[in-house]
């Protein structure tokens, strides 16, 4: 196992550096001159000696009067001492507004998927004890258009919702959870729920149809055949197997989410990575903008990994590192 | 059930059998795809109007979309303006109905781009193996570790905002999924016996490759397709949101949703509700279509 975690993050890093070759590349390939775009975001207003003495400055800093591959050789060996480069918006290091940014992430990611796998396990798990009801086809309906719903569009809608017919403002921004824990979850809740219904959709079509393959097994006969009830069959003797493969779904599904969070954290004022990029594109600040997909590669990576440990952990079946036959 | 058929049974068989026209065919498959799947073929006939819509915007508008009408600002839903108008009085019906036009075309290209060159791809790297196989699998690999959305916007930031380059940036987000179900289709493939006798009756790997290991490819591309037309719809959709699609006067769904829709949101809600509703609308028809499709087309890949 513990070879095999190993394996694994030795993995991850090929995948991190070919990332950063191509995020690198790409800023560099930009049609037009990567400085006077950066400037043109900056928006100095200053004399034109000014804006020109930036320019430079830029430039030397990004080493363009390099070759491309020696720029990136230096930006490798930045990256390998924990040197990220400077935010050329802020002039302060783009890791450290990523280490701001990241736990907010992280809190908004977890919480939606808490409130993805409380609606879609029920959801889904009705729907396959109740095949071909209404409920089932209404359960259906309801998952595949949360699927479909865009998230922009019901984050936007809940607040002019509660804002219209209740007079609710919902709170935006961000309090941190140590200090300030029942604002945060305040501030925190419409978020994750406009994030977790779009997973929901996805999670609770799989819940369905891996629920259903599992009843149909002879050990459920077997099990209602000993006089057990519906109930404890399906908790307890059908779910197990059941929620394997919704993990694999949830692990594939993560991309999404975090791609949704910077749609969400823009809405709601969310101070994490997905609104922190969007800023970063907004000011032309592209070297955090390569700080930033860096980190959110590494963030998915790892979250596979994670949901790779996981599947290991429900299923004692499958075992990792060990070569079967 | 799967007994040997009796002799009547396929003398009955070998008498019916006679070669039927193409068209015929293809018009009983539709029959029986709209019998077997109604709720697909309702999601059939919306994105089948919704194309004729978009293809028939300047005669159903009722109105200019990027004309003001001064009298009628932020008005709310009549029997004027349908779907009310904007803070410049343009109509929102009009606006939308024009908007369809830039959702369909960014999403049928771009998934069309996408899915050849993902297929193009897949085949070369699933057909060669080795060491061809291995770096195209990497560079997939890291694309596919960038969150769709945050590729996207990455793309268009450095290539600038327009719908050329929502494409553009679509088509390398669809590439490496893509791909990956053409390499495995054509590993799979690869391994029957056809195959084999391609190879030694002296075909080329061109020939074996489009003509006898693609095909197999057909089904699960056009169930994937399907489904990406929706997520492209979207994706275009929370760019212009975002700022970073279409410029202005176009009248991008996410556009309204965003600049329009999101300032004056609790003085005229209608601006924000009814571009939301087009594309969740749209969304939800191509979804259910490709959930349809790949129950008809794959059966592996069925859901029960």
């Amino acid at each position: 196992m513990a070879q095999y975690v190993l394996t694994r993050i030795a993995w991850v890093i090929p995948v991190v550096l070919v990332v950063s070759i191509l995020v690198f590349g790409l800023i560099r390939i930009a049609p037009g001159d990567v400085v006077e775009l950066m400037m043109e975001g900056m928006a100095t207003g200053g004399s034109v000696g000014s804006a020109e003495k930036t320019a430079a400055r830029l430039r030397a800093e990004l080493g363009l009067d390099k070759p491309i591959y020696i720029q990136y050789l230096v930006y490798l060996g930045g990256l390998v001492q924990g040197d990220f480069g400077k935010s050329v918006w802020t002039g302060r290091p783009t890791l450290g507004e990523i280490g701001k940014a990241l736990p907010v992430t992280v809190e908004l990611t977890a919480m939606s998927m808490m409130i993805a796998v409380l609606i879609s396990v029920p959801l889904g798990t009705l729907s396959a004890v109740r095949q071909d009801t209404w409920i089932d086809y209404v359960a259906r309906i309801g998952a595949i258009v949360g699927l479909s719903l865009p998230s922009f569009w019901t984050g936007t809608i809940i607040v002019v919702f509660l804002a219209l017919s209740w007079g609710y403002a919902v709170p935006l921004g961000y309090a941190t959870l140590m200090e300030n824990p029942w604002s945060n979850f305040q501030k925190m809740i419409f978020p994750s729920f406009v994030l977790g219904i779009g997973l929901a959709g996805s999670l609770a079509r799989m819940v369905r149809s891996a629920l259903l393959e599992v009843l149909r097994q002879e050990y459920i006969r077997t099990a209602f055949g000993k006089g057990l009830t519906e109930r404890v069959v399906v908790v307890r003797h059908a779910m197990k197997n059941a929620l394997i493969p919704v993990i694999t779904i949830m692990g594939l599904q993560l991309g999404t989410l975090l791609g949704g969070t910077v749609i969400v954290e823009t809405i709601f004022s969310v101070p994490g990575i997905g609104s922190l990029t969007v800023s970063a594109i907004q000011r032309r600040d592209f070297t955090q903008l390569q700080t930033n997909v860096l980190f959110f590669s590494i963030f998915l990576l790892l979250m596979n990994f994670v949901v790779d440990l996981l599947y290991s952990w429900m299923d004692p079946r499958i075992k990792y590192g060990t070569s079967e036959t | 059930m799967l007994g040997a058929p009796t002799e009547t049974a396929v003398l009955r068989t070998v008498s019916e059998w006679e070669p039927q026209p193409q068209r015929r065919n293809v018009l009983d498959a539709f029959v029986r795809f709209c019998r077997r799947k109604p709720l697909g073929a309702v999601s059939l006939v919306v994105v089948v109007l919704l194309i004729v819509i978009a293809a028939l915007a300047n005669v159903i508008a009722p109105y200019d979309p990027t004309a003001p009408h001064y009298g009628a600002l932020l008005k709310g839903p009549s029997l004027q303006f349908l779907m009310g108008t904007d803070q410049m009085g343009r109509d929102l019906l009009s606006r939308i109905i024009f908007g369809s036009r830039i959702s369909l075309y960014v999403g049928f290209v771009s998934v069309t781009l996408g899915v050849l060159h993902g297929a193009l791809w897949g085949a070369i790297s699933g057909y060669f193996g080795g060491k061809i196989d291995q770096t195209i699998q990497r560079v997939m690999d890291a694309l596919m570790a960038i969150p769709f959305l945050v590729l996207a916007m990455t793309i268009v930031a450095i290539l600038g905002s327009s719908t050329r380059n929502v494409i553009i940036a679509l088509t390398i987000v669809f590439t490496p999924t893509t791909n990956r179900v053409v390499r495995g289709t054509v590993l799979a493939a690869k391994e029957n016996v056809y195959v084999d006798a391609a190879k030694v009756i002296g075909c080329r790997s061109w020939r074996i490759v489009t003509r006898h290991i693609l095909p197999n490819v057909f089904a699960p591309i056009l169930v994937v397709a399907t489904v990406y037309l929706g997520n492209a719809i979207i994706i275009e959709a929370s760019l212009s949101f975002l700022g970073m699609g279409s410029p202005p006067p176009d009248a991008s769904w996410g556009a309204i949703l965003s600049s329009e829709g999101r300032q004056f949101l609790e003085r005229a809600p209608w601006i924000a509700v009814f571009p939301g509703a087009a594309i969740s609308i749209v969304v939800l028809s191509f979804n259910l279509l490709g959930d349809s499709l790949r129950d008809v087309l794959d059966p592996r890949l069925r859901t029960q």
